[in-house]
């Protein structure tokens, strides 16, 4: 029998947060919260294997189904990021700037998106991002270039955005 | 410039996710439940499917389990290990055994097709070491009662002097109770013109008569007809040129190598206005079979 001790702990203080990680990646409430239940419920399976501190292989766990299974049961289906706003503490941009931005983001290839989430949002160095998609490093440079190109390619951002256009 | 920004929008976006599910833990666990259902009913499944597969497998071509082309139908054995009779066959030369071991094998007569025939308890093949000169396999894999049972026709062996007997060693592919044994047809595959010499009248000598007297007590006494032939003639028998009966060569009539007994009874002598000890002429006219293939005689 695994030995699945600090589980349930771990699930009740850390959630929060994992949510937040399993919404950029779907733009969706509920899309998030299947998404995180499902990813936790393979972590349960593989709890007393897990070597270390758990938070990163969860958040693998999150990222993977993501980009693979997630891929297959939300296929067709495009995020509009059309959520109650909430006062944010500061920002540079417009909100215009950032709902294109937002929207822009939900183009994006889910593996592209789920990389720039994890590069930007998570802070995490390419070696640990290639390491929680299960992917080399190169292919993470290269996902990002492209997820940036795309970005900046796109028509509705401002110029200030993406300087580059 | 844009990293800047996608650090910021994304920071603010997760900033806007709504409260945390209190009952995650719960759910988590629910959906764990939900998994491990899916995976025994997966799992059950697979079980399934390899044993139907299996099942298939077992049964596909090479792996018979019907019997050979010429053989007769079982079954062979009973489920207490006794010899079953078959109509139309002699059994002999029962074996037992559980290993291998050597086995008297008889040819009991010269150009005679035999079926060796075999009850396993289970599903396998045996060998047959020099059996009539040659190695031969017979597959034991029809299952009958609680056991399995398979047969292997032999072709005729044309020799002068069969030995009285010839050490055969048989190699079962599984342990367990074994037996062989071997299935003599009583009904000859063809009889020639030797084999009906001296018989008063044969299918080679055509049209013909044999003169017999009716038994003086018809109470007891009946006119008794040998017929010999090979299995699928039929003849009616004649006296006096009126029909009087017919007679089948069937598995079911056979009372020996290749004899049939066929009787008038008392009620048709009278019928055909026979008289005890009247001479009278028997002959035979066959309906069925192939020709010259059989042989009166009047007891």
């Amino acid at each position: 029998m695994a030995d699945r001790s600090g589980f349930d702990e771990f699930v009740a203080t850390r959630s929060p947060a994992l949510l937040r990680t399993a919404f950029l990646l779907t733009a969706d409430h509920a899309q998030a919260e299947d998404l995180l239940q499902t990813a936790l419920a393979k972590c349960w399976f593989a709890w007393g294997r897990i070597d270390g501190p758990p938070e990163p292989y969860v958040r693998r766990a999150i990222a993977t189904t993501y980009a693979t299974w997630w891929r297959r049961k939300w296929r067709g289906e495009r995020p509009t990021g059309e959520l109650p706003e909430r006062p944010t503490a500061a920002g540079t941009g417009s909100v215009d700037d950032r709902d294109a931005l937002w929207r822009a983001l939900g183009t994006l290839p889910r593996r592209q998106r789920a990389v720039v989430v994890l590069r930007y949002y998570e802070d995490l160095s390419e070696a640990e991002t290639a390491t929680a998609l299960g992917v080399t490093v190169g292919t993470i440079k290269s996902q990002a270039a492209k997820a940036l190109a795309t970005l900046r390619r796109d028509d509705q951002l401002s110029d200030t955005l993406g300087g580059g256009r | 410039v844009i990293e800047n920004e996608l650090r910021e929008l994304l920071t603010a976006r997760a900033g806007a996710v709504v409260d945390d599910n209190p009952a995650r833990v719960r759910d988590v666990h629910a959906r764990v439940t939900g998994v491990r259902r899916r995976r025994t009913a997966g799992v059950a499944l697979v079980l399934v499917l390899l044993a139907l597969t299996g099942a298939l497998f077992t049964r596909l071509p090479g792996r018979p389990e019907t019997l050979p082309a010429g053989v007769p139908a079982g079954p062979y054995f009973g489920d207490d290990g006794t010899d079953r009779s078959l109509p139309g066959y002699r059994g002999s030369a029962y074996f037992s055994f559980t290993d291998d071991a050597t086995w008297s094998y008889a040819v009991q007569i010269p150009g005679l097709t035999q079926v060796v025939v075999a009850r396993c308890e289970h599903p396998s093949d045996i060998t047959f070491r020099r059996l009539l000169g040659q190695d031969r396999r017979l597959s034991c894999r029809v299952p009958v009662g609680d056991h399995y049972e398979g047969a292997v026709r032999l072709a005729p062996v044309q020799v002068e002097n069969p030995p009285p007997a010839t050490d055969v060693r048989v190699e079962p592919g599984a342990p367990g109770d074994w037996r062989v044994g071997v299935l003599e047809p009583l009904f000859p595959d063809r009889l020639t013109a030797d084999d009906l010499a001296g018989r008063p009248l044969t299918g080679y000598s055509g049209p013909g008569r044999i003169p017999a007297v009716v038994p003086s007590d018809l109470r007891s006494g009946v006119l008794s007809i040998i017929v010999d032939c090979v299995r699928g003639i039929r003849l009616e028998i004649l006296v006096d040129g009126r029909p009087a009966t017919t007679v089948a060569c069937t598995d079911a009539n056979v009372i020996g190598y290749g004899a049939v007994n066929a009787v008038i009874p008392a009620a048709d002598v009278q019928r055909l206005g026979l008289r005890p000890l009247q001479r009278i002429q028997v002959s035979a006219r066959q309906l069925a079979g192939p020709a010259h293939q059989w042989a009166v005689s009047v007891v």
